[in-house]
């Protein structure tokens, strides 16, 4: 069976945080039709069924000769990985520049709870930490089972964020995490690249893998806006520019991609995986770069 | 060199300018309000940017409204170094309007009138608030539109549409001179006339010009602008139609005259009788020149036929079917007055009259055209007067004051008198009363010559219609006739139609109003002439009798005269016709016009006449069920003729009669007033100027 990839609009349509998770990551699971990520445990977890297509290097052969079927051998991963989720609130998040797209806010936030779900699907430790210019709230990571409706409880109540400071919450955030582990951190990054690349250098320093998720709203990219216009800072409410799109927008693209450069220059840097999406990019991606990370980690 | 506007109202369009400037404005209100994510990449790009992008901005509103503001203005019809706009937009604008039958020349587009109407409007509606206006149509008779001066507006200008052009000549100084009299009255200052014309160079009359010059000067001064709305152009037409000057019998040849000018070599032109064709000829002039075509065929049956010269249709259509009418008389009663028929020398010889016009006598059949009716002087009842169409005076003595004046009053008419009058006894009265009450000057004297100076005779005017269309044997004929004794005629610039060898006049044709006068100072009986034993004699009486009952007067009148036709057999004071009678037009193609007619008296003969006429066409004549005539009235000649003034020439007769400083204005091809004829048009310049603003405003915009 090939399924059409969702389109993050049409998933943060069904509502249910739980249910979404499950449904981007089973779905994701299901639609690899090579799954370098499974069975790289010694611990057997189950029994599933082939489907057409699946390598049979897996096959049980014995059951095969006891039931005439084919069955693949599943193996739980052991592992003793602690991933925190590090989320974004800040006002510039909640951006959406078109109804029929999720805000930056809503992304990160499936995106989260979709990694969330994959990690204790794998007996990750996970834990998330929401900030805007401080901290907003937590979930210290664990790998029980429970755990994925702590966090999925967090993201539900996500407070209404204020202006972004990433550099001193990073470094904030760096100090409490009291083991080395896995750092993924989902943001615009809409601050002073030399101040978060400190913080991530903070997180680096201590011994954390970190994978960045970059979340922008395709509009910021091209700035594709008919019309003059008033634009207001939804971090600074107060703050107005009044401008011709048309006539800003191949400087504003020169001076936004000068400053991604910036962003992935010191993040190469730091050996910090980024990956850059746009809220209308399927999950797909994002959980792919996270498999590729949490693989070359194993 | 000032810069002027000929149409300056078209310049309030220039508020259109605003419009950008409000667009402008506008947005800047009306600006929508984008939440954006951060700012901080924006405001780099807009301090670095905005300045410019602020001068850009304003610099392309300013190229938006200059190139609005240079089509209004490109539209206002700017002239450099031309005269005032004003001129077209005065307080009192006085319109003259050449309605005359060229004005209906066709142009490219419509025709000159329709082109006189649109600038006509064009200058009402360029009038200030407050501004009035007056239309004076100049046709054979000029008239205003307006019953008096009346506020510039809408209504005025839609009343001008509903003018039409007539078929009849201008008169510039009756047109001027009725200006004269509207400018007088008008209730505001300055007046401008706005004379509007093609300026036709025949009607243009330089005495008549000077009066109404100052006319025009002593109605307390007005401007005078001139617009020509004429183009040069050769078309051709009939400029006039000659039937034979003489009562026609059915059946006889006849001959129809017709002058023309040629529109193009080898033009075909037709006659048609009743709608029938029945000749045909072609010109052989070259283009613009006159030629004279005759057109021969036998005369119809009795009565009243109307007649059409045809050609194909050209740019002035109006002259290319001339109107005319042919009359065939059943029948021409003759009343012979004449003295007693003793006593005295000549004395009964009207008898040789009578017979060669009725060898039957008087009771003839119906088959003869002739009706002779012989009185004495003193026996001449108004009936008889009025019963005839011809009046031969032989030898009558003294006519006494009441015959005297009838026969005044029938050549003050269009009727037709002859005197002959040989006895010496009258002498005298002759020169003493009768010839000066006829308009001829006396004295006279009696020449008797001997037998052997006998004097033959010469036809001096062998064209003239009692001699037109005689063989040459029947003229030498009738030029073997002789006379001995006949009264010496003075020499009064009458037209001498037959003379003595000697130059002695022996028949004479005077000039008296419409009628037709001739005068034979001789009588016919033997010791006077042998010319009764002539064999040419009766038919010289019959054709002297046919020329007197006159035909085919009807093609002489022109547009701009009032219809008219006599009425048989009504005496002079009865009221056979009491009651209103009416006329009406039929003219092919058109219902028929009714009109109002009056009776009239002239010459003791009953007329009814309408007013004067502004169309080309055939004029009937009811009084009830009855047809009581029929008239034709045809263009004025001269309103084919193609040669027009220049303004200059046209500014030059007016200065000369009295009209100087006439300015000069140009119709432009769409009907507006253009620039003055010594006015440079700008308009496309700033057109010119207009594009490029657009296309920089286009660059820039781009760019920005």
């Amino acid at each position: 069976m090939i399924t059409a990839p969702v389109s993050p609009a049409e998933i943060a349509a069904l509502g249910r945080l739980d249910l979404i998770a499950r449904l981007v990551v089973e779905g994701f699971l299901v639609g690899l039709h090579r799954s370098p990520y499974h069975g790289f445990s010694s611990e057997f977890a189950e029994y599933r069924a082939c489907f057409p297509g699946e390598p049979v290097t897996h096959v049980d052969w014995r059951v095969y000769a006891k039931s005439d079927r084919l069955y693949r051998k599943v193996f739980s991963e052991e592992t003793n990985l602690r991933a925190t989720l590090l989320v974004d609130c800040s006002a510039s998040m909640g951006y959406g520049s078109d109804a029929a797209r999720p805000t930056k806010l809503a992304y990160a936030r499936l995106l989260a709870a979709s990694l969330a779900r994959l990690l204790l699907r794998q007996n990750d430790a996970v834990g998330l930490e929401l900030f805007d210019s401080r901290r907003l709230g937590s979930v210290p990571a664990r790998a029980v089972r429970r755990q994925l409706f702590e966090i999925l409880k967090h993201l539900d109540e996500l407070p209404a964020g204020r202006e972004t400071a990433l550099g001193p919450v990073l470094h904030e955030v760096a100090e409490r995490l009291p083991r080395r582990g896995l750092v993924v951190l989902i943001s615009d990054l809409m601050d002073a690249p030399v101040d978060v690349t400190a913080g991530l250098r903070h997180f680096r320093h201590r011994g954390h893998e970190v994978i960045v998720f970059q979340v922008l709203d395709p509009r910021e990219l091209d700035l594709d806006f008919k019309g003059e216009a008033r634009f207001r800072d939804l971090e600074r409410p107060d703050r107005t520019l009044r401008l011709e799109p048309a006539h800003a927008r191949a400087a504003y693209r020169e001076r936004f991609e000068a400053w991604r450069g910036e962003v992935r220059q010191a993040c190469r840097r730091e050996r910090i995986d980024l990956v850059e999406t746009t809220t209308d990019t399927p999950f797909d991606r994002a959980l792919l770069a996270y498999l590729s990370k949490r693989r070359r980690l194993s | 060199m000032p810069l002027t506007f000929l149409n300056p109202a078209l310049l309030f369009g220039a508020a259109a300018a605003a419009v950008p400037l409000l667009l402008h404005l506008l947005q800047r209100r009306r600006v929508r309000e984008i939440a954006f994510s951060d700012l901080r990449f924006l405001e780099e790009v807009k301090a670095r940017r905005s300045r410019a992008l602020g001068v850009r901005r304003w610099l392309l509103l300013l190229l938006r409204m200059l190139a609005i503001l240079l089509v209004v203005a490109a539209a206002a019809r700017p002239q450099l170094g031309g005269r005032d706009a004003a001129a077209a937009a005065p307080e009192a604008l006085l319109v003259v309007l050449d309605a005359s039958a060229s004005m209906r020349s066709e142009r490219d587009r419509g025709t000159r009138f329709d082109a006189a109407l649109a600038v006509a409007a064009d200058a009402v509606n360029a009038l200030p608030t407050g501004g009035v206006v007056q239309v004076v149509l100049a046709g054979p008779r000029p008239r205003a539109v307006f019953n008096g001066w009346t506020g510039a507006g809408a209504g005025a200008a839609s009343a001008l549409r509903a003018l039409a052009p007539t078929d009849g000549a201008v008169d510039p100084a009756d047109a001027l001179a009725e200006a004269a009299a509207w400018v007088a009255a008008a209730p505001q200052r300055p007046v401008t006339v706005l004379l509007i014309s093609d300026l036709q160079a025949a009607a243009w009359d330089d005495a008549a010009l000077a009066a109404a010059a100052r006319a025009l000067a002593g109605a307390g001064g007005a401007r005078l602008a001139l617009l020509p709305v004429g183009e040069a152009q050769v078309a051709g037409g009939v400029t006039r139609v000659r039937t034979p000057l003489r009562a026609l019998r059915a059946g006889e040849p006849v001959q129809v005259e017709a002058d023309v000018r040629v529109g193009h070599v080898g033009q075909v032109w037709r006659l048609e009788l009743d709608g029938r064709p029945v000749a045909e000829a072609a010109s052989e002039a070259a283009p613009g020149e006159t030629d004279r075509l005759t057109f021969a065929f036998a005369a119809p049956a009795a009565g009243t036929h109307r007649g059409l010269v045809v050609t194909a249709a050209d740019r002035l259509p109006v002259d290319d079917a001339r109107p005319f009418l042919l009359e065939v008389r059943d029948r021409l009663e003759v009343l012979i007055v004449h003295g007693p028929d003793a006593g005295t020398a000549g004395r009964g010889g009207w008898r040789y009259w009578a017979n060669a016009l009725a060898p039957g006598g008087a009771a003839t059949g119906a088959d003869e055209l002739y009706g002779v009716r012989a009185r004495g002087v003193a026996d001449v009842a108004d009936g008889d007067l009025a019963a005839a169409d011809v009046l031969l005076l032989v030898d009558p003595g003294p006519l006494g004051r009441r015959l005297q004046a009838a026969v005044v009053e029938r050549l003050e008419g269009d009727g037709g008198v002859a005197l002959f009058a040989g006895d010496p006894a009258d002498a005298g009265e002759l020169g003493r009363t009768l010839l000066p009450a006829l308009g001829l000057a006396g004295p006279t004297s009696y020449r008797v010559h001997g037998s052997a100076g006998a004097q033959e005779v010469v036809v001096v005017a062998p064209s003239h219609p009692v001699f037109a269309g005689l063989p040459a044997e029947a003229l030498s004929t009738f030029a073997r006739a002789t006379w001995r004794r006949y009264h010496a005629l003075p020499d009064s610039g009458s037209d001498v139609l037959l003379a003595t060898r000697g130059g002695d006049p022996l028949l004479v044709q005077a000039r008296r109003a419409r009628g037709r006068l001739l005068v034979a100072p001789f009588h016919t009986l033997p010791d006077a002439t042998d010319l009764a034993h002539n064999p040419m004699f009766p038919p010289f009486a019959r054709r002297l009798a046919a020329y007197l009952a006159g035909g085919g007067r009807g093609a002489q009148d022109e547009v701009g005269a009032a219809p008219a036709v006599a009425l048989a057999g009504a005496a002079d004071g009865g009221d056979a016709l009491a009651g209103p009678a009416l006329l009406y037009r039929a003219r092919p193609g058109a219902l028929p016009e009714v009109l109002p007619a009056r009776l009239d008296w002239r010459g003791g003969r009953a007329y009814v006449a309408g007013e004067p006429a502004t169309r080309q066409g055939f004029y009937t004549f009811v009084a009830g069920a009855d047809t009581l005539g029929e008239a034709v009235l045809a263009m004025p000649a001269a309103e084919g003729d193609a040669a027009l003034l220049t303004a200059d020439e046209a500014v030059a007769r007016l200065a000369t009669a009295g009209l100087p400083g006439a300015e000069v204005l140009a119709a432009a091809p769409d009907g507006g007033i253009a620039a003055g004829a010594d006015g440079r048009d700008l308009a496309p310049w700033f057109l010119g100027f207009a594009a490029l603003a657009l296309l920089a405003e286009t660059r820039l915009s781009r760019r920005a």
